[in-house]
């Protein structure tokens, strides 16, 4: 059986992140790097779909993590809604407002979509703060407070022992790894990548560009809105700070440094960009300005990130490859959504006249 | 009624430094394609140096022309050594917009180093009052929309008197025919993101003379004026002013009568509404 290097990089990744801090004991530092870790790769490759691969330039991501992260806070410490069943409605919920906030925007260009979303951000952030925000429950500036921890069988995890809360980050990043490699190698994923390359071409073979992004907007946000929830169990408290710049600052070094659509060249990125953040923690007012920079130096050096700069990545549909890529985009497999524009069937090709 | 006019009429002030903030947005967009992220924070950074030179003694006649200058060297130099090595690239428009981010956290991280997190004040443009047929009218109102008009005229007069300026309607509209009749199209793209932040120096100084200035105003600036670019047409500057007096005086009313909190929620709320029905904009058309 072939297996293709994303794939292979994912499981060594998982494995990785599950062994080293076996060798490092109990080391709270190291497990909650690893832990702060598995929830970056999981949002910036989330967005690294959206972005790198449908080529929409978002920038509601961390809206989406908040929405997550909040509709789990306040079903669990209001309603006392179990943290396993939160986890899942914060998905869905931020699902449903990436499809709200998809319809409008999506069929818009690149630098509306970004303000736009941008714009959804700087709402949730300032919604969660204001009266309308705490009449639902968000605490207002205070944040939510107490946010109980999820429980296995009798077992209830706890702030103290970060062991389980590590295997359970481990476990959703190879889940969510795992659903956003088989979007993007998938017909769906192939339909991106011709869409991205060359729109005209793909709309003229019949992809549609706006039901397949709208799709991968709502997956996208599904992703980051679950891990969202499980962020807001493993500390326990929500806040408006979560939605501020630094979040945002990180993951975009995440994605320059990973590559823009080379999955899972941000994953692997969130780990040393992590662990400089913390080293950086000397440089107190200086921080942006050091990322800053990086960010600025990365994109003009290594527009491709380090990964796509070493010759991996899964760039996929350039020159003769882009054709045939087409082909399996358009050609529907069973269950696929359908494409708007339908393919003659040779059948029903008129005969020319003799 | 009578709260009714000066509300009506700071609208109006406010009115015409977003129209000023927008047409920079949409100048820019319209000629080169780029979307500025930096573009607030041009604007905060005007304040702080104006706030400097005030400290070190001089009035608002030689400081304005100062920071003025200063932005526009910035904004040159920003085009030149980070948009224009991009243009090449396959993706440029992400990583124009991931790069303008990256001088955006450059820039208020440097505010936010020197100046620290305070407010800083400016001294008042003017002071006072002048009771006009009954109505009190605040003269920081009137000076500010009399600096901000001056401003637009100037850049009107500027884009369709001078040669740079024919050059940098003749890109925005086909910027193929421009190059066969031998204009440059980079001087030009370096040219509009310099006068851009120009404009912006003169919107921050305008509006630091009002409120305060801040390391973190340039991102509500920012929306703000890509809300206004955006309703009035990406790349229309006569939709920009129109769409800049509506919104500002929605604004004004909305702060008056429901809270000022409530602004950017309204504001939004009618851009998605205007995007569903008319994507283009007021004024704008695609392309």
């Amino acid at each position: 059986m072939k297996v293709r290097r994303e794939l292979l990089l994912i499981i060594i990744l998982t494995i990785v992140a599950g062994l080293v801090p076996l060798g490092f004991g109990d080391d709270t530092f190291v497990m909650r790097i690893i832990i702060l870790g598995l929830i970056y790769a999981v949002v910036g490759s989330a967005w690294d779909l959206i972005m790198g691969y449908a080529g929409v330039f978002t920038f509601g991501q961390i809206a989406f993590f908040g929405i997550g992260a909040y509709t789990t806070a306040i079903l669990s410490t209001e309603y006392g809604v179990s943290p396993w069943l939160g986890v899942l409605a914060g998905g869905v919920m931020a699902g449903a407002v990436g499809v709200l906030i998809g319809l409008p925007c999506l069929r818009l260009k690149g630098s509306y979509v970004a303000l736009l979303t941008f714009g959804v951000h700087m709402l949730f952030a300032a919604f969660v703060v204001s009266s309308l925000g705490v009449a639902i429950g968000t605490g207002g500036s205070g944040g939510i407070l107490g946010i109980p921890p999820f429980s296995i069988g009798g077992y209830r995890l706890d702030a103290l022992t970060l062991g389980p809360w590590l295997y359970l980050a481990l476990g959703f990043f190879a889940v969510s790894m795992l659903i956003i490699y088989k979007v993007i190698f998938s017909h769906t994923g192939t339909a991106f990548i011709a869409l991205r390359d060359n729109e005209q071409l793909a709309q003229s073979v019949g992809v549609s560009s706006y039901r397949y992004k709208l799709l991968v907007f709502a997956i996208s946000a599904v992703l980051t809105g679950s891990i969202g929830a499980y962020y807001a169990h493993y500390t326990g408290f929500v806040s408006g700070r979560m939605l501020g710049l630094d979040m945002f600052i990180m993951l975009m070094v995440m994605q320059v440094a990973g590559g823009l659509g080379i999955f899972p060249g941000t994953a692997i990125a969130a780990f040393p960009v992590l662990l400089l953040n913390e080293y950086l923690r000397v440089a107190d007012v200086y921080r942006p300005i050091v990322f800053g920079a990086m960010v600025l130096l990365l994109v003009l050096f290594l527009p491709r990130g380090l990964l796509g700069t070493l010759g991996g990545g899964s760039d996929g549909l350039t020159s003769l490859g882009r054709i045939d890529g087409l082909r399996r985009a358009v050609r529907r497999p069973r269950g696929a959504p359908k494409t708007d524009v339908e393919q003659p069937s040779p059948d029903t090709r008129p005969e020319p006249e003799p | 009624m009578r709260e009714f006019t000066s509300v009506l009429i700071s609208g109006l002030s406010n009115a015409s430094v977003y129209a000023l903030l927008a047409m920079g947005l949409a100048l820019v967009y319209g000629v080169s394609k780029v979307f500025n992220f930096a573009y607030g924070s041009f604007f905060s950074l005007a304040g702080y140096l104006a706030w400097v030179l005030f400290s070190i003694g001089l009035g608002y006649p030689a400081v304005i022309p100062l920071v003025v200058i200063m932005l526009f060297v910035l904004g040159a130099g920003a085009d030149r050594l980070f948009i224009r090595p991009l243009r090449p690239q396959k993706e440029w428009e992400t990583l124009v917009v991931i790069a303008t981010l990256g001088m955006a956290l450059i820039l208020d991280g440097v505010d936010l180093a020197v100046f620290g997190p305070f407010l800083r004040e400016l001294p008042p443009l003017v002071g006072g009052t002048t009771t006009v047929g009954g109505f009190v009218i605040s003269n920081l109102d009137v000076a500010i929309f009399c600096a901000a008009a001056a401003t637009i005229g100037a850049l009107l007069l500027f884009l369709s008197k001078t040669k740079m300026g024919l050059a940098i309607r003749a890109v925005a509209q086909d910027i193929d025919g421009a190059q066969v009749v031998g204009i440059k199209h980079n001087t030009v793209f370096t040219y509009t993101f310099a006068i851009a932040a120009a404009l912006a120096a003169v919107a921050g100084i305008l509006l630091a003379s009002r409120y305060f200035v801040s390391y973190k105003a340039g991102w509500d600036i920012l929306l703000k004026a890509w809300v206004i670019t955006a309703v009035g047409g990406m790349g229309s500057l006569m939709g920009a002013a129109i769409a800049a007096v509506g919104l500002a005086l929605l604004e004004a009313v909305v702060a008056w009568k429901i809270g000022a909190s409530l602004t950017t929620f309204v504001w939004f709320g009618l851009l998605i509404v205007l995007f569903i029905f008319r994507p283009q904009g007021i004024m704008g058309r695609w392309g």
